[in-house]
């Protein structure tokens, strides 16, 4: 495997990693805003996995500082942002930005029939907006590949 | 106009020149897993790549690519 295929391949599982770690902070602390009885269990749980979620978010910022380091060392920035890489990245970045401005136009029309926690609401609307592209990315540059050499 | 495709004989210029994909990727300044998808007619390059393609491979975009039904 050449350097850029280990960076290539580095690239997919950092993020990965990062976006699972963003969702299971922002997910937890966004059950805890749903759920606020500071007693029950499952608060208790949803705040213990915040911290997890918190902690291995900081996990990912520390390997995507490496891959950074990594990149910068092999002078490959320009190659791991080939053209394949740019398609496979404005394809998920579109469909967030659509899905974000759907789900705000939808927001809109229903606080007035239900009471919304704006915070809850955008919390939300925001760690889909992370979450879904990263993993649309990711799914894509390990899709595009045929096998075959 | 017919709905057109491109095609490509990607493969067969670089193993006649002896290139592995990843060797290719590094003449033209992309990943082996884009020559990977533009010889599997996955990806679709831009004008700019195919001639970089073509002219790595000692051969004109004609020749190296062309269109199909």
């Amino acid at each position: 495997m050449s350097e850029i295929d280990r960076l290539v391949t580095m690239r997919t599982n950092v993020l990965m990693f990062a976006a699972i770690a963003f969702a299971v902070w922002q997910l937890a602390w966004l059950s805890q805003d749903l759920f606020p009885d500071k007693q029950s269990v499952s608060f208790q749980i949803a705040g213990w996995t915040t911290v997890l979620g918190a902690l291995l978010w900081v996990v990912a910022a520390f390997y995507l500082y490496r891959y950074s380091v990594a990149v910068k060392k092999a002078a490959a920035c320009k190659v791991l942002n080939d053209e394949l890489t740019q398609r496979n990245r404005n394809k998920p970045f579109l469909f967030a930005y659509f899905c974000l401005f759907g789900l705000i136009w939808l927001l809109i029309p229903l606080t007035e029939f239900i009471a919304v926690d704006l915070k809850i609401a955008l919390r939300g609307i925001a760690t889909f907006g992370v979450v879904t592209p990263i993993f649309y990315f990711v799914y894509l540059e390990k899709k595009s590949e045929v096998t075959t050499e | 106009m017919e709905n057109l495709k491109l095609g490509n004989k990607l493969k067969y210029f670089r193993m006649e020149q002896k290139l592995t994909q990843a060797e290719l990727g590094e003449l033209v300044g992309v990943t082996r897993k884009t020559i990977n998808t533009v010889e599997n007619n996955v990806f679709v390059p831009s004008t700019l790549l195919a001639f970089k393609l073509a002219k790595a491979l000692n051969s004109d975009v004609e020749t190296v690519f062309y269109l199909y039904k």
